[in-house]
């Protein structure tokens, strides 16, 4: 079935549909959210459950129930005139000529952050091709040269490592973008250093 | 009224959805917030602050009360949802036993499951008494501490760290990221990999420990002890003594008021200005030492070395590198395996041991021996009031000798394969032929003592 937003309530009820509902929040983020939080009332509240006697309650809502007056349900016109003027209000909001929120010098935008990424992607492409390249040699060197570049490579790895997961978590700050930046150059530098110094010997 | 009901919210989803449609994807939202809070923080007290993703700046007043702003920018794909990171980000002020303590907790993965991508960066900036000690921890944020007037420990980690204006002890840690400490009245201990060190103005001692960083430091008052690794170490003005280890850099000192050792691996060292003693050591790497005040020792490999100006004796050392040496007021012994050796201008005693290269001594007027092989040796000595035995000996390589008029020599020469020419008249004692000959110069009274072997051996005024 091709899933929808509306279809979110009645998989809530219906477990078959819940596979289709989880593809479809992938690329939805209210039906994201949504799931997120029956998931979370699904997992307190077996906790939050309790029971205590209370012989007299159901009689008392029963006798409360026949004492009150049949409701009349009367047409609201208020409703339909506040859910026009939302429609309005939002139609505005979007076809507005909407001003770009500013970007702040500490959070990327998505865009700047796509750049970013694509360019650790080609970073991290050409330190593989370097380090391919320079692997054999330096692994298998003995020189105390070898040694400082083997290091140091190491001690690249492991921070671009910490880095990376925690960019990850906090994908768009410009400060770890930076870092992880400057560590892949670093690096790449270091592979390059190493390969100068290996073709002068 | 049902159907025209039904029509009106068909007529507003239809416009809804077309106005969805045909709007552009949602920009990302950004939502910031300011945190400030002012708390007391008595005399003798000290203040603790623990960070992450963000830069601190402290900077200091002459209040009694710690001032914390900090200003916290979330990001997401809905301005509800950045909102909602940047309320749960907490900035803790707490007043504790030992002072004021300010924490952030900020968000980690799994803070915001349903939410594709989120982001934050929290930067804090926080006015303190400047007598106040500071206890600070960052990582993957800046530093900065100006005017602080007490001890710091400052640990970041992937952030630069800059300390300006300080008094008292302090500890500056960090890892990728720069350390620049400007001013401290104190001794100052600085640790860090991976990034540059730039020390100036310390009126205390300085320790430095980095690796895979430049160093520079400039005018420090006492001690100081560089050990690094993988980097340059620069330093102009010394105190006290300078003891500095690194390994694949360049050292440079000037203006040191004290004694320098430098002990250095697979790099050049470049020593000037050295009021006290220069005790120098490297591997692959050329040294050079300018104006040593109380003696300079130097031992290599691989290296050449070159140095002048020297008010105390010179031993120096090396393998594969030449030795030139001028202008020393004490005496010098200079070894070199495979290199030549050149000297001019030594006050004191002078001594020469190399092989496959040339050695040439220069304005001595005292003692000088040179033992060489494969190799020439050329010898100028100067006018002495006293008598200053000379002896050469080498092979496969001529000697030539000149002496100071008037001077007297007892000479006892021999070479094989070779030919012994005076210039100024000698009295034959003993021998005399093409390769053997002892007598007297001037009246003689002072050993000069040739021996070679492949070699001519000239005599000259």
């Amino acid at each position: 079935m091709i899933f929808q937003c509306g279809d979110l309530e009645r998989a809530l009820r219906t477990p078959e549909l819940m596979p289709d509902a989880r593809a479809h929040a992938e690329n939805c983020q209210e039906c994201r959210y949504q799931i997120y939080l029956w998931t979370e009332i699904s997992r307190l509240a077996p906790q939050l459950h309790e029971e205590w006697e209370s012989a007299q309650l159901w009689p008392r809502i029963r006798a409360d129930l026949a004492a009150q007056p049949p409701q009349k349900r009367n047409p609201q016109p208020w409703r339909w005139v506040l859910a026009v003027a939302a429609c309005v209000a939002l139609a505005i909001l979007l076809v507005s000529p909407r001003q770009s929120p500013t970007a702040s010098r500490e959070l990327l935008t998505d865009a700047a952050l796509a750049d970013v990424q694509q360019a650790e992607t080609a970073y991290a492409r050409s330190i593989a091709n370097l380090a391919a390249a320079a692997g054999p040699e330096l692994q298998g060197s003995a020189s105390p040269l070898a040694g400082a570049y083997r290091e140091k490579l190491t001690l690249l790895d492991s921070a671009i490592d910490r880095l990376k997961s925690t960019a990850a978590q906090n994908p768009y700050n410009t400060y770890l973008r930076t870092e992880l930046a400057s560590l892949f150059s670093e690096k790449r530098k270091t592979l390059e250093e190493w390969m100068n110094d290996a073709k002068r010997k | 009224m049902r159907s025209a009901n039904k029509i009106r919210l068909l007529i507003s989803l239809a416009t809804m959805a077309a106005v969805t449609s045909a709007a552009p994807a949602p920009p990302r939202e950004e939502v910031s917030r300011d945190f400030q809070k002012t708390v007391p923080l008595a005399a003798g007290r000290s203040l603790r602050v623990e960070h992450s993703q963000g830069s601190v700046a402290i900077h200091t007043h002459a209040k009694a009360e710690v001032e914390v702003h900090a200003a916290i920018k979330c990001s997401s794909e809905r301005a509800t949802d950045a909102r909602a990171i940047c309320d749960r980000i907490q900035v803790f002020v707490d007043e504790t036993g030992s002072g004021v303590s300010v924490r952030t907790d900020v968000p980690n993965g799994n803070s915001f499951p349903w939410l594709h991508s989120f982001s934050w960066s929290v930067d804090i900036d926080i006015a303190m008494p400047d007598t106040a000690p500071l206890d600070l921890r960052n990582q993957f944020g800046s530093v900065s501490v100006t005017d602080l007037h007490a001890t710091a420990n400052i640990v970041d980690s992937n952030g630069r760290v800059s300390f300006t204006g300080g008094r008292g002890r302090q500890r500056i840690e960090t890892s990728f990221g720069d350390v620049e400490l400007v001013r401290n009245d104190g001794d100052v201990t600085i640790v860090n990999s991976n990034g540059r060190v730039t020390a100036s103005d310390v009126t205390g001692a300085l320790d430095v420990r980095d690796n895979f960083g430049e160093v520079k430091i400039t005018n420090i008052g006492k001690r100081l002890d560089v050990n690094a690794g993988n980097g340059a170490v620069t330093v102009a003005g010394v105190g006290g003594p300078a003891a500095i280890s690194d390994s694949f850099g360049k050292v440079t000192v000037r203006d040191a008021k004290s004694d320098v050792n430098v002990r250095n691996a697979n790099g050049e060292l470049e020593i000037t200005a050295v009021t006290g003693t220069a005790d120098l050591r490297t591997t692959f790497g050329a040294i050079r030492f300018s104006r040593v005040g109380k003696g300079a020792t130097v031992h290599a490999e691989n290296s050449q070395v070159t140095g002048d100006t020297v008010d105390g004796p010179v031993t120096i050392d090396t393998t594969f590198g030449a030795i030139d040496l001028h202008g020393v007021k004490g005496g010098a012994r200079l070894t070199a395996q495979n290199g030549s050796i050149r000297a001019s201008d030594i006050g004191g005693e002078v001594y020469a041991k190399t092989s496959f290269g040339g050695v040439t001594i220069e304005d001595v007027a005292q003692p000088i021996t040179v033992e060489n092989s494969n190799g020439s040796i050329t010898v100028r000595a100067k006018a002495a009031n006293q008598c200053r035995p000379i002896s050469l000996s080498t092979t496969f390589g001529p000697i030539k000798v000149s002496l100071p008029s008037g001077q007297g020599y007892d000479v006892g020469a021999r070479t094989s394969f070779g030919q012994i020419s005076t210039g100024p008249p000698i009295t034959i004692t003993g021998q005399a032929g093409n390769e053997s000959i002892s007598g007297k110069i001037a009246g003689g009274g002072c050993q000069l003592k040739l021996v070679d072997q492949n070699g001519n051996i000239d005599i000259l005024d």
